[in-house]
């Protein structure tokens, strides 16, 4: 991340400073690590390339959703750089030696966009909800104590989650987990105010009422979704901007167009930051220069074998692949978009191992391991490779299809939509190669390595990517899932990785990184990996 | 001389339909029967396509037990003929649904698309019509000239254009290079120009080449020549004459254009991030929404469907000719 010192300071900076100051000056620890800006006005005017699906916190997951979300909540806590969890709406939060309860104790004064004030119970109330709706992170709350029971109606309350005082929240997990509290600086810690929710199941994205800086004013659905100022906003900061307009539906050339033209003050908010065909020009264009950011993305993308399906059932096989692939072709590819991928965990995770080796493509091994598996001259069918048909996905795909080509591997390519590819990839003997591309939501090595268990083998909506099975990183990665020890923890998820990429079910082509051009007017820190932007931490200088 | 008194005919007979209301009511029994294969057709077919809705819904991080629970709620695991008799009882009570990616009712979105949709078509209607009429009498009446034979190469090349290609071109030229219109977006009449343009312009060279042959067909009628015969000027004979003769196929033609664009323009809207109908289908394709895409088809089905009917109807005053066919 480039959080310049040029960009903390300045008036944001100032008023950070002092907000800090003033919790030091109280007792309680440091509010946040990040720069808040003061009320600059004027309207900040993004495009997205579609709708949001929705601004519910409960129900969101794609990245358009995830990166609106701070506009309309804030989290309780907030991770920082270092992947450290910190105060937000809270004074103090703690998490307990067993890594089991965790305790946040509330800022007074924090408001919805209603005007009443955000008190411990409608965290829980949105715990509560988390438990119930169907949705991407259940079974991420379902590590709440109490929260079977309370999801299938054997219990009125979940029993994990209390608040002793008005601004004290408690949250006991059924279980060791040492990555919880990451959840309650993402949606788990964001609360809906109670009582415009009055039906648990019905989707309020559509104007929702949170304790974010911004509220929605106006969303025609493919049009434009305009947000306003939170007039009852001042905690951690004000709204620096009057107002956010963001057109929908303009794919991301037109919108590198219209940003060019000056109708746009941030280029592209697609995964990429900017079209691909414009990125290797705009950035060799100086009038940019002062206008890029970068961040690293907790990002895999790798090359997935079905090891169930003959002949990616043959180590051999699965080495003579990754063998024969050159992972600086798709550094190539994507310009300076992508890094060479070592393990499954990203450099910018808790746990990144810089030891693991990256060697470079070698077709002749690759031909002389097809030999030895019985394929002397190459395999006698074509595999197919499953990807998805949208964004650098078939640039990646045909790179290693020619990549297998020179290694008498053939392969036919498969492009579909996210729906087909869903269902596909987690059918038992559903798809022989599936490339993918993984965004954690939270910084921590159970992301990408927990799915490897064989427990999450199954014959449908099976979670584990490779129908990969191993007792000894069923072991490493059991123990490491129910750890108190940090330390401990990450060197057991540590050893699951080398454990795993040694048998070979998957290739890591890369881990991602976001780059994002804003107008030169447009100041703060934009990027970062989490959120992927930022808006709320950004004002127009000058404006 | 006496003549023999008709009969009249019987009491009950009176209240039959006479020969226009049964074609009428005829055809309206066939479009209803044409929209109702339209629906379990495409109903079909989507459902024919592999993918899961439900991971569309709850994003490719859901676990099994809320994906099942997903497809419980929107009865994604039934048989598909059972489905497709709970989406047509519901069709049939008017409902069409709700979008199962956004909750929004599909009724509700395709209205809520329809103004730019609309405001798009007549736009591109009024553009390519106004450049197709004069261009089809000139052409016709200059037959064999240089102008003719470009405007029959130009006709050629536009109905060629790929319409991603040309919206591409006319936005990166007019709207990026030029700056003379916005680049994307729907806020107000500049930013329907473009893609009015371009719609124009595919469409202007078929438009223009359909008016030349009727207006050459009608120069050489008898009634043109009686007419110059008796010293009618030139331009009443090509615009009061001819042109209206001309028109007449053209009609058929237009009403349906003019419906499938009202039903949805795919390329031209996506390219100008216009929010009508077609972006709506294109984005609901992808999330593999069902109801949204049941609906699009439906409207646009309904639209052409309700077009060949009016100019049935209304030809049986254009051309008296096609009344013996009714």
């Amino acid at each position: 991340m480039s959080f310049g010192l040029a960009r903390v300071l300045g008036l944001g900076g100032v008023v950070w400073a002092l907000a800090g100051l003033a919790a030091w000056a109280a007792g309680t620890t440091v509010a946040a690590a990040t720069p808040r800006p003061a009320h600059h006005g004027g309207t900040l005017r993004l495009a997205l390339a579609e709708d949001p699906h929705t601004l519910d916190p409960t129900l969101v997951y794609s990245a358009a959703d995830y990166m609106l979300l701070p506009l309309l909540y804030q989290p309780l806590v907030d991770i920082v750089e270092g992947n450290r969890v910190v105060d937000n709406l809270t004074t103090r939060w703690s998490f307990s030696a067993d890594k089991r309860t965790l305790t946040f104790e509330l800022r007074p004064g924090v408001r919805f966009s209603n005007g009443r004030e955000a008190v411990a119970a409608d965290y829980a109330a949105a715990l509560e909800r988390a438990v119930v709706v169907p949705s991407a992170w259940q079974q991420y709350a379902g590590e709440i104590q109490g929260a079977a029971e309370f999801a299938s109606g054997a219990a009125k309350s979940l029993a994990g989650v209390s608040a002793p005082e008005p601004h004290k929240l408690v949250v006991a997990l059924s279980r060791t987990d040492a990555s919880f509290p990451y959840w309650m600086a993402l949606n788990f810690g964001m609360a809906l105010a109670r009582e415009t929710v009055p039906d648990w199941s019905k989707d309020v994205g559509g104007r929702p009422v949170g304790t974010g800086p911004y509220l929605v004013e106006e969303w025609v659905r493919g049009a434009r979704l305009r947000l306003g100022r939170n007039p009852y906003c001042e905690q951690p900061a004000p709204p620096a901007f009057d107002k956010i307009e963001i057109l929908l539906g303009v794919d991301e050339s037109t919108q590198t167009m219209m940003f060019e033209r000056g109708e746009l003050d941030v280029a592209s908010l697609a995964g990429g930051g900017v079209s691909a065909a414009d990125f290797p020009r705009m950035r060799r264009e100086p009038r940019w220069g002062e206008g890029w950011q970068e961040a690293p993305l907790f990002s895999v993308i790798n090359l997935n074998f079905n090891v169930e399906m003959p002949p990616l059932d043959d180590l051999r096989v699965r080495r003579a692949i990754i063998s024969a692939i050159d992972r600086r072709h798709f550094e190539r590819l994507t310009g300076e978009r992508m890094t060479p991928g070592h393990g499954l965990i990203t450099p910018a995770m808790t746990g990144y191992d810089p030891t693991l080796p990256c060697p470079p493509s070698d077709p002749v091994r690759a031909r002389a391991l097809l030999r030895e598996a019985g394929y002397p001259d190459g395999l006698p069918q074509p595999l197919k490779l499953w990807h998805l048909n949208t964004g650098a996905a078939p640039r990646w795909a045909q790179a290693v299809q020619s990549d297998l080509a020179a290694a008498g591997v053939r392969v036919e390519l498969r492009g579909v939509t996210a729906a087909v590819f869903g269902d596909v990839t987690t059918r038992r003997r559903g798809a022989e190669l599936a490339l993918f591309a993984n965004n954690a939501n939270v910084p921590d090595p159970c992301t990408f390595l927990d799915p490897f268990h064989s427990r999450f083998i199954a014959d449908e909506d099976a979670q584990n990517p490779c129908f990969y099975r191993s007792a000894a990183v069923d072991d490493l990665l059991g123990q490491a899932s129910g750890c108190a020890d940090e330390a401990r923890r990450v060197a057991l998820y540590q050893a699951a990785q080398r454990r795993i990429l040694a048998d070979a079910p998957t290739l890591i082509l890369g881990h991602q990184k976001l780059f994002a051009l804003r107008q030169p007017w447009l100041r703060g820190p934009l990027v970062e990996p989490i959120w992927w932007f930022r808006f709320d931490r950004v004002w127009k200088e000058g404006r | 001389m006496t003549t023999p008194t008709e009969t009249p005919p019987p009491r009950w007979r009176r209240w039959l339909p006479g020969p226009l209301a049964r074609r009428l009511a005829a055809r309206l029994g066939w479009s209803v029967a044409t929209l109702a294969g339209t629906a379990v057709f495409t109903f079909l077919l989507i459902n024919l396509v592999p993918g899961d809705v439900a991971r569309v819904l709850a994003g490719p991080k859901a676990s099994p037990a809320t994906l099942k629970e997903i497809r419980r709620k929107y009865h994604l695991e039934e048989p598909l003929p059972k489905r497709l008799g709970y989406y047509l009882a519901q069709v049939a009570r008017g409902d069409l649904g709700r979008s199962l990616v956004t909750d929004q009712p599909v009724a509700e979105a395709l209205l809520a698309r329809l103004p730019a949709t609309s405001a798009l078509a007549a736009l591109a209607v009024t553009g390519w019509m106004l450049m197709a009429v004069p261009l089809g009498v000139y052409t016709a009446r200059h037959q064999g000239s240089w102008f003719d034979r470009g405007v029959l190469v130009a006709a050629t090349l536009s109905l060629s254009l790929p319409s991603f290609w040309l919206a591409k071109m006319v936005q990166y030229w007019l709207a990026y290079r030029l700056g003379w219109f916005p680049v994307a977006g729907f806020r107000g009449l500049a930013s329907l120009m473009l893609p009015a343009l371009t719609l124009a312009l595919l469409f202007v060279g078929f438009y223009a080449r359909l008016i030349h042959t009727g207006m050459v067909e009608a120069l050489a009628s008898p009634y043109v020549r009686t007419a110059r015969a008796k010293g009618v000027s030139e331009t009443a004979i090509l615009f009061r004459h001819a042109l209206r003769n001309a028109l007449i196929p053209v009609v058929t033609i237009l009403a349906t254009d003019t419906a499938a664009l009202l039903g949805g323009v795919l390329f031209t809207e996506n390219v100008f991030a216009l929010p009508g109908i077609g972006s709506l289908a294109v984005q609901s394709v992808f999330n593999l929404d069902v109801p949204m895409i049941m609906g699009t088809v439906l409207f646009s089905a309904l639209l052409v469907i309700s077009a060949n009917l009016v100019v049935d109807v209304l030809y049986r005053w254009i051309d008296p000719r096609i009344r013996a066919g009714w």
